[in-house]
C-alpha cells in the first residue's frame, strides 16, 4: 500500500502536501519539492511558508489555521516562489482527513495558475480600457453634435451635419480596425472619405504610395480631409459640375527627417473667397491638427481653388 | 469674482474633445490660453504661459498626465482633471482635485472649475 500511495503521490501532476494534527506539514510529494527546489526536511513544519509571497502571507495562514480548527475543506490562491525565484500564483485545495475514524490532518493539493491569473487580469484592464474610450468616444460624439447644432439654420440641416461627422469617424474606425488598431493606411482612409463626400469619384484624384498612420492621427486626419470636403461641396470645387480636387502625399525631407506631405488642391470651382467664420474644418486645420500630428499645416483660400498642405514626422520613412 | 479674464490651460489629446471644451468654456466666459496635447508640450507651458486654470486628460496618447499635475501642484496652480476613467482613475497625490467625468455637461464643467478655484 505504501508503494501505491507514493507512486500515486510522486506521479501525479499536481503540488500534494500533508499536515498533521498540529496543522505542521509532515508530508511534500516530489512535484512539490521540484517546484520549491527544497528538500522534504526544509518543508516539513512551517518551513514551507517561508516562501510565501510576503503580501499573501498573512491572509493564507490565516485561512488555513481558521479552517482547519472548524475541520473545513478550504480554497486559496496565494503566491510562493518556485526554486527559479519567481513568484506563481496556486490554487491550493485542502480537506481534513480520518484515520480509523479520527480526524488525522489535512491533505492539501495545488496547481498552477499563473496564466489563467494573468489572462484574468488582461481581460480587467482590457475592460477597463474598453470602458475609458467608450466614454472618450461619447465625449467626441457630444462635440460633433455641440458642432453641427451650433451652427446649422435648421433642425434638418444639423442632422445632416451630424450624421456625416459620424459617419467620417466611423470610417476612419473601420480603416483601423481593418488593422486590428495598430494604425490605417493613409489611402484607406482617403479613399473612404472620397466615397463618403463624392458620388462623382472622378473628380477626386488620389496618389501615394503606403504609409501607416498611428490610430489618433488616422482619425484627426480624417475628420480633416472629411471638413475639406464638405466646405468643397459647400462653396469650393464640387459645388459646381466642372470643379476638381487633387488630394497627393509624398515623402520629403523636413529638418532633416523624413516627413509625410499631403497636399490638397482644389481647381474649377467658382471663385473662392475667404470664409467669414471659424467652422469646425478651420479649426482642425489651423490650430488642433497640428498638436495631434506635431507636425505643420496651411490653408490657402485662393481665388482659383483652396489649398491645403498637412505635413507630419513619419518616423522611419513611408514603406 | 469675474470670469473674464480667466485664462485656462487645455492639456487634451483627442482633438475633438479640446473642441468641444474650448467651446464650453467659451461660453461659460473664460478664455483658452492654450492647448496641449502631450506632456512634453504642456509642461514647459506652465512656466511660460499666462493662465489661471489647467484641465487636464489623464491618458494623453498612452502616457500619464500626472507629471503636469505634479508640476502644477508644487507651484500651487489650480487644476482638475476631464476623464473617462473617473475618479478611480486618479492617482492619491491628486485625488482631492476636481475630477470631470467624460462625458460632462456645461454645468458639470461650471461646478468642477469653481471647486478647483476654492481648494
Amino acid at each position: 500500500m505504501v508503494g501505491l500511495f507514493e507512486e500515486l503521490a510522486n506521479n501525479a501532476p499536481v503540488m500534494i502536501w500533508r499536515s498533521r494534527l498540529d496543522k505542521l506539514c509532515d508530508f511534500f510529494n516530489q512535484p512539490w519539492l521540484e517546484f520549491t527546489g527544497r528538500t522534504q526536511e526544509q518543508e516539513f513544519g512551517n518551513g514551507w511558508t517561508e516562501r510565501i509571497h510576503p503580501e499573501d502571507y498573512e491572509r493564507c495562514l490565516a485561512i488555513y489555521s481558521g479552517a482547519f480548527d472548524a475541520r473545513e475543506s478550504f480554497s486559496m490562491e496565494y503566491r510562493l516562489q518556485r526554486a527559479d525565484g519567481e513568484y506563481r500564483y496556486l490554487l491550493d485545495n485542502g480537506a481534513p482527513f480520518t484515520r480509523d475514524g479520527e480526524f488525522a490532518g489535512y491533505f492539501g493539493s495545488c496547481i498552477d495558475i499563473t496564466e489563467r491569473k494573468q489572462m484574468e487580469d488582461g481581460r480587467l484592464v482590457l475592460i477597463a480600457e474598453l470602458n475609458h474610450r467608450v466614454k472618450n468616444m461619447l465625449s467626441t460624439v457630444q462635440s460633433l453634435a455641440h458642432q453641427s447644432c451650433g451652427r446649422a439654420s435648421t433642425p434638418r440641416e444639423a442632422e445632416e451635419l451630424l450624421t456625416g461627422r459620424l459617419m467620417a469617424l466611423s470610417q476612419a474606425h473601420e480603416a483601423l480596425a481593418e488593422q486590428y488598431w495598430h494604425g490605417a493606411d493613409i489611402g484607406n482612409v482617403m479613399r473612404r472619405m472620397v466615397a463618403l463626400a463624392s458620388r462623382d469619384t472622378d473628380r477626386v484624384r488620389i496618389s501615394g504610395a503606403l504609409a501607416t498612420l498611428r490610430p489618433g492621427i488616422a482619425q484627426s486626419l480624417a475628420m480633416a480631409i472629411y471638413e475639406l470636403f464638405l466646405n468643397a461641396m459647400q462653396y469650393g470645387a464640387l459645388s459646381n459640375t466642372t470643379g476638381t480636387i487633387d488630394i497627393a502625399w509624398t515623402q520629403v525631407e523636413h529638418y532633416g527627417e523624413p516627413w509625410l506631405e499631403i497636399a490638397w488642391k482644389e481647381e474649377g470651382g467658382p471663385p473662392v473667397a475667404p470664409p467669414q467664420s471659424r467652422g469646425l474644418g478651420m479649426r482642425l486645420i489651423r490650430s488642433l491638427l497640428p498638436l495631434e500630428i506635431s507636425g505643420e499645416t496651411t490653408i490657402d483660400f485662393a481665388r482659383q481653388g483652396v489649398i491645403a498642405h498637412i505635413r507630419m514626422p513619419i518616423p522611419g520613412g513611408m514603406q | 469674482m469675474s470670469n473674464a479674464a480667466r485664462r485656462v490651460l487645455i492639456v487634451e489629446d483627442e482633438m475633438l474633445i479640446a473642441i468641444l471644451l474650448e467651446d464650453m468654456l467659451s461660453e461659460l466666459g473664460y478664455e483658452v490660453a492654450a492647448i496641449a496635447s502631450r506632456v512634453d508640450t504642456a509642461l514647459p507651458l506652465i512656466d511660460t504661459l499666462t493662465f489661471d486654470l489647467a484641465i487636464l486628460d489623464v491618458n494623453l496618447a498612452g502616457e500619464s498626465s500626472f507629471p503636469v499635475a505634479d508640476a502644477l501642484a508644487r507651484k500651487g496652480r489650480p487644476y482638475l482633471f476631464a476623464t473617462g476613467y473617473g475618479r478611480e482613475g486618479i492617482i492619491s497625490e491628486h485625488a482631492h482635485r476636481p475630477v470631470l467625468v467624460k462625458p460632462f455637461s456645461s454645468r458639470d464643467l461650471r461646478f468642477a472649475i469653481r471647486s478647483a478655484f476654492h481648494d
